[in-house]
């Protein structure tokens, strides 16, 4: 850990030398004492507020919350078969229409790759017999997915951000 | 005028609109009809691009949705929606949705500028009248082009270019010119109007290029069968020889059917309505509304996939129980097929006709949808009514043209054709019919008013059309005074089936004086199939003789200066029909000295 941070610092303090844009946009930040550590617990206060307009969209489209939150041990396989087709055709429809998302890696499952020396680990995870260092030879278990492009709609102004769902009221 | 950049065709449907254009300021062989993908709201405050602009408008309580939700990009203060979010809204809470302006348009028993929509609602919804809706679905897609096209530059915004814009074939000259006027009034000024059915067509000579000339010849009557979601159109285009050249001729349009895709889709939901309700279960709101969107899937699927011989329509509890109150039944095809193909499309005889409704005293005055189901029917209804025109008992096509999101289920095309093939030999006549292959049947409309933009300057072929029906107005005949009965009226014809653009007509009558300050009405009349009345003529049964009341027309002759009182002005009536698509009547002070243009009176 302390390697990578010594890295970064190095990595900093080469870009502030040679970029001044970067260097004026680290001064404003340090400035306004944006640093992590400080802030970082009001913020786990706040809600976030994409990731509840995520599960609002789910939910509108796909029933999602509606679906997780329903204890489901009492129903057999058919009625939640039944079911679960809707939830899949209203949150795939979600997932198309405000992301854009792709395979990490573009091969084959079940094909050989070779995983080059430097390697993000964020992105390629190893597994099993891992010795040695990279470029290691393996079989791919699992492609991935990565999102190339996320875009939330913009909420209207009098927006309640904690809404998932609002309650519904039939009046006869 | 000098031509516009873009030539701009508008689809106005009844459930669904649509815009397609051609850019001319790009290279020739660059130059394509493309679509204009819409930008509307889908869910409050929440703008997407779809290829249709429902023809919807939704009218919200004011503390109904939050703040912003109606927010357009060009307009943040919009307290209304239209489009695909009004659609939704409106399934939810009826009583503020309006819908169906286009044919409440054309009704001409209520007044169409006259807040009733949506008809039958509160007065606290603050209704709209249906000029304004259809004027407010115009709005939207003039400013949402402005907005993504013109994008500020004033030669390229919508109402400084050319746009065609469609009506229902059946559209009398009243219709026609409200719907001229809530496009004016939406700010869109270089109109020129065309009928739906004679898009369709342009879309397919489009489609086809040069060689459409080898797909119908010298004695082709093609019939053009429209089906959109709520309408059913039809047309017949004949093609003939004129000094060598092939000439397409518009030779007669149908009546306003309201029967369309929609019904296919309620019909089902109908029934597995009553299977659920067999089993005991009940469907709330929003299942019902769930059920509507299954059925019409369900519709396509059966109809194009052969092999299903059964789906299960599976509706989710509305409740936050999603598995427990979801409930499940199986449509059958045996089930779909007798409610879709044998209620829409069943075969019958060509001298069948559709079931009338039964007229009760105390009618209500809502839209007039049709009471019978069978497409076929009214095909059979519309070539009979034409059948006078080759002597024979129905005008017998050669080829058709299918159009509308209906039929991109080819069985249903199919189905058609067969029955009218039976007609046909059962007359003793060459049986088989060609289909004309069209293309994109849900924006082929919108895509052929922008071909016929093109045609106009000259790029390819133009079918000639004139005004689809004769025009009459009421004389009044001399008879003793009877107490409480209005003296009968004649109809006096002012203009032929068929009177070309641009052209004018004065209709040969006796003296006709009008008074100077009084306004002066007269009764209105229409008829789509008599093609023989000329100007002038007299018809006396006119009732029988298939001519029907519309609008009453009015004019008031201003008093000038100089001329005392209550002068009487020998006038004569001209008929004009417009390059806009309408047709106008004027009376002319036979002195020359002015002439005023009579107005159609809506308010009835």
């Amino acid at each position: 850990m302390a390697k990578v941070r010594i890295l970064l610092a190095l990595r900093c303090f080469w870009r502030v030398l040679t970029d001044p844009t970067v260097a004026d946009r680290v001064r404003e930040w340090l400035d306004e004492k944006k640093v992590p550590g400080l802030t970082e617990k009001a913020a786990e206060e706040k809600l976030s507020t994409e990731a509840v307009q995520l599960l609002a969209l789910m939910q509108r489209e796909g029933r999602f919350v509606d679906f997780l939150q329903e204890e489901i041990a009492a129903f057999d396989n058919a009625q939640i078969g039944a079911a679960v087709r809707s939830v899949h055709e209203g949150c795939r429809r979600t997932l198309e229409q405000y992301f854009e998302i792709e395979p990490v890696l573009s091969d084959g499952e079940g094909s050989q790759v070779t995983v080059p020396e430097g390697f993000e680990p964020s992105r390629i995870q190893l597994l099993g017999e891992v010795r040695g260092d990279p470029p290691f030879e393996g079989v791919l278990k699992h492609h991935g997915w990565r999102a190339s492009r996320a875009h939330l709609p913009t909420l209207p102004e009098g927006w309640d951000i904690q809404t998932i769902a609002p309650a519904e009221v039939e009046i006869e | 005028m000098t031509p516009s950049r873009y030539v701009i065709g508008i689809d106005l449907g009844t459930t669904n609109s649509a815009v397609a254009y051609v850019d001319t300021a790009l290279a020739a062989e660059k130059q394509a009809i493309t679509v204009f993908p819409v930008p509307q709201l889908v869910h409050p405050g929440e703008i997407q691009d779809i290829s249709v602009l429902p023809s919807f408008g939704y009218l919200p309580g004011p503390k109904e949705l939050p703040k912003g939700s109606l927010c357009l990009p060009w307009d943040e203060r919009r307290n209304y929606a239209v489009g695909l979010l009004a659609r939704t809204l409106g399934e939810k809470i009826p009583q503020r949705l309006v819908e169906s302006a286009k044919s409440w348009l054309c009704h001409n028993q209520i007044d169409r500028t006259a807040p009733l929509l949506p008809w039958g609602s509160d007065e606290e919804v603050g209704k709209i009248s249906a000029l304004e809706a259809v004027e407010r679905y115009l709005r939207h897609l003039k400013e949402a082009w402005n907005h993504v096209i013109a994008d500020g530059d004033a030669g390229c915004t919508l109402q400084n270019q050319e746009v065609f814009l469609t009506v229902p074939a059946s559209f009398d000259t009243v219709a026609r010119d409200l719907t001229a006027q809530a496009a004016r009034q939406a700010g869109i000024e270089r109109l020129v109007l065309i009928e739906e059915p004679q898009a369709a067509f342009y879309a397919w000579l489009h489609t086809m290029g040069e060689e459409w000339r080898d797909s119908v010849s010298v004695g082709d009557t093609v019939l053009v069968c429209d089906v959109g979601g709520g309408t059913t159109d039809f047309a017949l285009i004949t093609v003939f020889d004129e000094a060598g050249d092939l000439v397409l001729e518009r030779l007669a349009v149908g009546e306003h059917i309201l029967l369309g895709g929609d019904n296919m889709d309620l019909a089902l939901a109908h029934l597995v309505k009553a299977k659920l309700a067999e089993a005991g279960h009940h469907l709330d709101l929003r299942q019902t509304l769930d059920l509507r969107h299954a059925c019409r899937v369900a519709k396509e699927r059966f109809f194009s996939e052969p092999d299903i011989t059964s789906l299960p329509i599976t509706l989710v509890g509305s409740g936050s129980r999603l598995i427990g109150g979801t409930v499940q039944t199986d449509l059958t095809r045996e089930e779909a097929e007798g409610i879709v193909l044998e209620g829409f499309f069943s075969p019958c005889r060509a001298e069948e006709r559709p079931v009338q409704k039964r007229r009760s005293a105390l009618q209500e005055l809502g839209l007039p949808y049709a009471a019978d189901a069978a497409i076929p029917k009214h095909i059979a209804k519309f070539l009979g009514e034409n059948g006078s025109k080759t002597n024979e008992p129905f005008l017998r096509p050669t080829a058709m043209l299918f159009n509308g999101g209906v039929f991109k289920t080819e069985r249903f095309q199919e189905r058609i054709a067969r029955t009218l093939e039976s007609w046909l030999s059962a007359a003793g006549g060459e049986v088989p019919l060609r289909i004309l292959q069209g293309a994109d049947h849900d924006l082929a409309v919108a895509r052929g008013a922008a071909k016929y933009g093109l045609s106009r300057r000259g790029q390819g072929i133009r079918i000639r059309a004139g005004t689809a029906r004769s025009y009459y107005i009421g004389i009044e005949t001399s008879m003793p005074a009877i107490p409480g009965m209005e003296p009968p009226i004649k109809a006096l014809c002012v203009a032929p089936f068929g009177m070309e653009e641009g052209t004018e007509i004065v209709v040969p009558a006796e003296e006709l004086g009008l008074v100077v300050g009084e306004p002066v009405a007269f009764r209105f009349l229409s008829s789509r199939n008599r093609g023989e009345d000329k100007a002038g003529q007299i018809i006396e049964e006119w009732k029988r003789a298939g001519i029907e009341e519309t609008s009453p027309v009015e004019a008031e002759l201003a008093a000038q200066a100089g001329s005392g009182g209550e002068a009487l002005v020998p006038v004569e009536l001209r008929a004009r029909a417009t390059e806009l698509g309408t047709l106008e009547l004027w009376c002319v002070a036979r002195s020359g000295e002015g002439e005023w243009k009579m107005e159609f009176n809506v308010r009835e």
